[in-house]
């Protein structure tokens, strides 16, 4: 067991282990209260949080992978149900209902069922090692992603919907998948995709205006944009120091504990706070993508594989937002943002990607 | 196949490396690239500068009793971008402010952050309002103007309009010294405007505005609105005004103006009420002017004091117009043509000095230039130079015709005979300090000439004494125990077009106390009494009542009132003598 934990890839864990303390301090400053002089409790709910995650990592770290994709059907119809649930009975906030009550911890079922699909598609693909992939397996994967998707939509949370795209294409590239059927798929989303204009709700299609025009809506969907790029730019190279934000401590910054909270780095930390945070998460990236090629196994790389795209897509989509350069979505910076079910789902990523290395081939 | 997948991997990593390189260009043209831009543009949201309202100077008088304060108070105003019901709010707003709710909704509507609802709000309203706790408004701190003695020297005090700015009066004239040095307060505003304490820098603290120190002595003052409200409730005149000086200084210990108003309520006063007409407006002096004519004469030395001169038994003829006496004089002395205000013998003096050297002791008393007392909009009078006079004026303009002057001028010119001959310069600043009582300006009683001689004003102060003896106009004038001297005036005034009127006159009396050694000199005159006309009437007796309790206040020994009254009476005539 202590053998398997020098196994690890401690870039990865150092560099996670980092984020989340950064992400902690910027929780703090988020939520800092300067006449007061103290921060609200969401540092601490998050230290709780993390508590949960640690003990998740261990428990899913030491059980072999390969048990795990044995269950991961039942794992991943566990998040359609919960997906189904939240439906019914989950608890409405700004107007999307994403949130399930359970014994007065708030479950956000969208944040696992990330984790359900890898692990789905993971145990789909693993039955094609021999390369015999058809156009049936092919749709087969496609109502895989696309249950859940719909679930999503309807709840609706666009953010989370679009992040399973990057997952599933990742996933399928790396389980050699023909190619054909990859980029047929990306030309006939892309072709269709204007006709998402109609389908989408008033305020997504307000986000995606201002996106290409803030100054449209300067004090409503256009806000969080705006303000948004006034505190990172306004950070300057250095930045103002921790605390000492204007923007984020006199409340301009919205959602800036979470979806908003690299805005709080960029605006605190500069320019130099917000490549550190980058170069983090490249690390982490590219030690996924790297335990995805040293993996033992088919099961191994497309898990490796998808949850690398899980961090890139988010990662990408959340700070591209936060400057302008996405459109904005409701999608939390990995170990960063507050966020319960949200850190707990990333813990377990790491922890998979750890325990696919820990067993990984050597040469 | 390891290498394929290999090469897959990378694939997907150059995916990242795109992204991780294209966040960080955008990250590098916001950070470093428009830092500047959005810097500038995060300060705007937050930083605020605030104006400080700096204390605006006390005015007091001489002995540091206050007629103008600052007080605390608070103003109301509204961020209408917070605030989504206007007419709700301006109807809450006028059950606490009484302010009007349709023009309060218009402004808290308007597309700014910033407007006044009600400036400089009572105690309660504050109370009231904080309990609403209405949302998008909020209370700033203006000191307010105060004026404690309310009507009590109003016309030289002047007041202040809504941002602390003198507009009237002395508030006008010493803004500059009063209204100190707004300060600044660089801070911080959140989301919803409000302002953050730990935000502060660069405070620059307001500079209280200096505090000017007047001539004004209030108990004299006091003692004056009083016997002059007396006259003006007793004789229902459009005006009325009171002078009291300092004959040695030229230190206006008193003013005050009938009618008058409040500086705290100068929206229910009008122009007429706020003018300081003892500065403003210039009248024909009449008999008062008698004793510039006299005292040129005797300077000139045209005529002695008990020279006699024969005062034609009442009606003269000259220029084509026939001069008349209240009472037919025959020989009388020329003390006695003053003290009997003789029209005839005081123009028989005047042929003796001729119109040239008259009018230069008229400018040399101070009259046709203002006196630069220091009092907002003095006028200097009117005087025409010999040139312009008709063949009447020798006669009209020594019994106070055909002149304009200000009550501040006859009485500073009186003074001056009080005084030695010693014309002194009106003061009504006495000096201005800063908070600490350093001192800022200074004025020192100032000669402006010797006007006549000492001997000449003695001379004349003997006459002067006579008007209030029994045998003169004035005898209401006197005050038990002091030797007084004044002059009486009852000047007909003219109306355009038709002459001297025959009913409405100005009655005066301007005198000095105690004639040995003059300590006050006071000028009375009313304008346009009802009832009586006379200035040995209406104006001496109000001159008796304040110099009586003025020179008791300032501790002038009474002296032996037997002796003096034998000295002065040769004869003991019966009742009193009036002038015209």
């Amino acid at each position: 067991m202590f053998n398997r934990f020098k196994q690890m890839d401690h870039v990865v864990n150092l560099s996670v282990i980092l984020l989340i303390t950064i992400g902690v301090l910027f929780i703090y400053s988020a939520a800092f209260d300067k006449s007061e002089g103290i921060s609200k409790l969401y540092y601490q709910r998050q230290l709780i949080w993390l508590g949960v995650g640690m003990g998740v990592f261990m428990l899913l770290f030491s059980w072999d992978y390969k048990q795990l994709v044995r269950i991961s059907y039942f794992i991943y119809g566990l998040g359609v149900l919960f997906l189904i649930l939240v439906l019914f009975i989950g608890s409405k906030k700004l107007g999307a209902q994403r949130w399930l009550s359970v014994g007065g911890f708030v479950f956000q079922p969208s944040e696992f069922s990330k984790i359900s699909l890898i692990l789905g598609l993971t145990a789909y693909l693993s039955r094609f090692s021999d390369g015999s992939f058809r156009f049936r397996d092919f749709l087969g994967a496609l109502i895989l992603m696309g249950v859940p998707m719909l679930l999503i939509l309807k709840q609706p949370d666009l953010g989370t919907a679009l992040i399973y795209l990057p997952i599933f294409l990742a996933m399928l590239y790396t389980a050699q998948v023909p190619l054909k059927y990859l980029v047929g798929l990306t030309s006939l989303g892309l072709l269709i995709s204007p006709l998402f204009w109609f389908v989408l709700k008033e305020y997504q299609k307000n986000r995606l205006l201002v996106f290409i025009d803030p100054g449209r809506d300067p004090l409503g969907a256009g806000y969080n944009l705006i303000q948004s790029k006034i505190a990172v730019g306004s950070g300057g190279f250095w930045g103002k120091g921790w605390l000492q934000g204007t923007q984020n401590q006199l409340n301009f910054l919205p959602e800036r504990h979470t979806d908003f909270v690299f805005s709080v780095i960029g605006e605190e930390g500069g320019y130099f706070g917000s490549l550190i945070i980058l170069f983090l998460f490249f690390l982490i990236i590219v030690g996924a993508l790297n335990i995805s090629d040293k993996a033992q196994d088919l099961s191994g790389r497309v898990m490796a594989a998808g949850i690398a795209a899980f961090f890139m897509a988010h990662v990408f989509i959340n700070i591209g937002m936060t400057i302008g350069i996405m459109p904005i979505t409701g999608l939390p910076l990995p170990f960063v943002s507050y966020g319960g079910t949200s850190l707990v789902a990333m813990l377990v990523a790491v922890a998979l990607l750890q325990n696919i290395y820990s067993r990984r081939y050597y040469f | 196949m390891n290498k394929q997948i290999t090469r897959k991997i990378l694939i997907v990593a150059s995916f990242l490396l795109i992204g991780v390189l294209g966040v960080s260009f955008r990250l590098y043209y916001l950070q470093v690239v428009s830092y500047e831009k959005l810097a500038k543009k995060a300060r705007f949201q937050h930083h605020i500068e605030l104006t400080l309202e700096p204390q605006r100077g006390d005015i007091v008088d001489r002995n540091g009793e206050p007629f103008a304060i600052s007080v605390d108070s608070k103003s109301v105003w509204a961020d209408p971008r917070k605030i989504s019901n206007p007419y709700e709010v301006a109807s809450q707003l006028f059950t606490i402010l009484d302010v009007d709710v349709q023009k309060i909704a218009e402004r808290l509507s308007k597309k700014k952050s910033f407007v006044w609802v009600k400036r400089k709000i009572t105690e309660g309203q504050v109370v009231k309002l904080k309990t609403l706790d209405l949302p998008g408004i909020y209370l700033l701190e203006e000191p307010k103007r105060f004026y404690p003695k309310g009507n009590m020297l109003s016309h030289v005090m002047g007041f202040v309009g809504i941002d602390n700015k003198g507009l009237e009066g002395l508030e006008l004239r010493l803004d500059k010294y009063l209204k100190g040095i707004p300060g600044k307060r660089v801070t911080g505003r959140d989301r919803k405007g409000r302002e953050v304490i730990t935000m502060r820098d660069e405070e620059v603290p307001p500079v209280q505005g200096y505090n000017v120190v007047l001539t004004i002595d209030e108990v004299i003052q006091h003692i004056a609105e009083k016997e002059l409200e007396k006259v003006y409730q007793k004789y229902n005149p459009t005006g009325a005004m009171i002078v009291v000086m300092n004959p040695k200084t030229g230190e206006v210990l008193a003013l005050s103006n009938r009618p008058t108003y409040n500086s705290n309520k100068v929206r229910v006063s009008n122009s007429e009420m706020r003018r300081n007409r003892t500065v403003t407006d210039y009248f024909e002096p009449g008999s008062t002017f008698k004793v510039i004519s006299g005292a040129a004469a005797l300077d000139q030395g045209v005529v002695r004091l008990n020279e006699k001169i024969f005062c034609e038994n009442g009606a003269f003829w000259h220029a084509g117009h026939v001069l008349h006496d209240t009472h037919p004089y025959g020989d009388i002395t020329f003390k006695e043509v003053i003290e009997k205000s003789s029209n005839i013998g005081t123009a028989k003096i005047a042929f003796r000095l001729g119109s040239s050297r008259l009018y230069n002791y008229i400018r040399r008393f101070g009259f046709g230039s203002s006196t630069r007392s220091g009092l907002f909009g003095e006028t200097g009078g009117v005087v025409y130079p010999p040139k312009k006079w008709s063949k009447y004026s020798l006669v009209a303009v020594p019994m106070g015709q055909e002149v304009g002057v200000t009550a501040l001028q006859i009485t500073s010119a009186i003074s001056s005979i009080a005084n030695g001959g010693k014309l002194m310069k009106p003061l009504i600043l006495h000096r201005i300090v800063d908070e600490n009582n350093k001192l800022i300006k200074e004025w020192q009683p100032q000669e402006v000439r010797q006007v006549v001689s000492k001997r000449v004003a003695n001379d004349m102060t003997r006459a002067l004494e006579g008007v209030v003896s029994r045998k003169g106009t004035a005898y209401r004038a006197r005050v038990p125990g002091y030797r007084i001297a004044g002059k009486t005036g009852t000047a007909q005034k003219a109306e355009p077009g038709k002459g001297y009127s025959k009913t409405k006159y100005v009655a005066s009396f301007i005198g000095f106390a105690p004639a040995q050694d003059p300590r006050i000199c006071i000028g009375v005159f009313v304008d346009e009494p009802k009832g009586a006309y006379y200035g040995g009437v209406v104006a001496a007796p109000v001159f008796a009542n304040v110099a009586a309790e003025v020179l008791k206040h300032l501790d002038v020994a009474p002296e032996n009132v037997i002796q003096v009254e034998n000295q002065l009476q040769s004869k003991a005539p019966v009742g009193e003598a009036v002038e015209s």
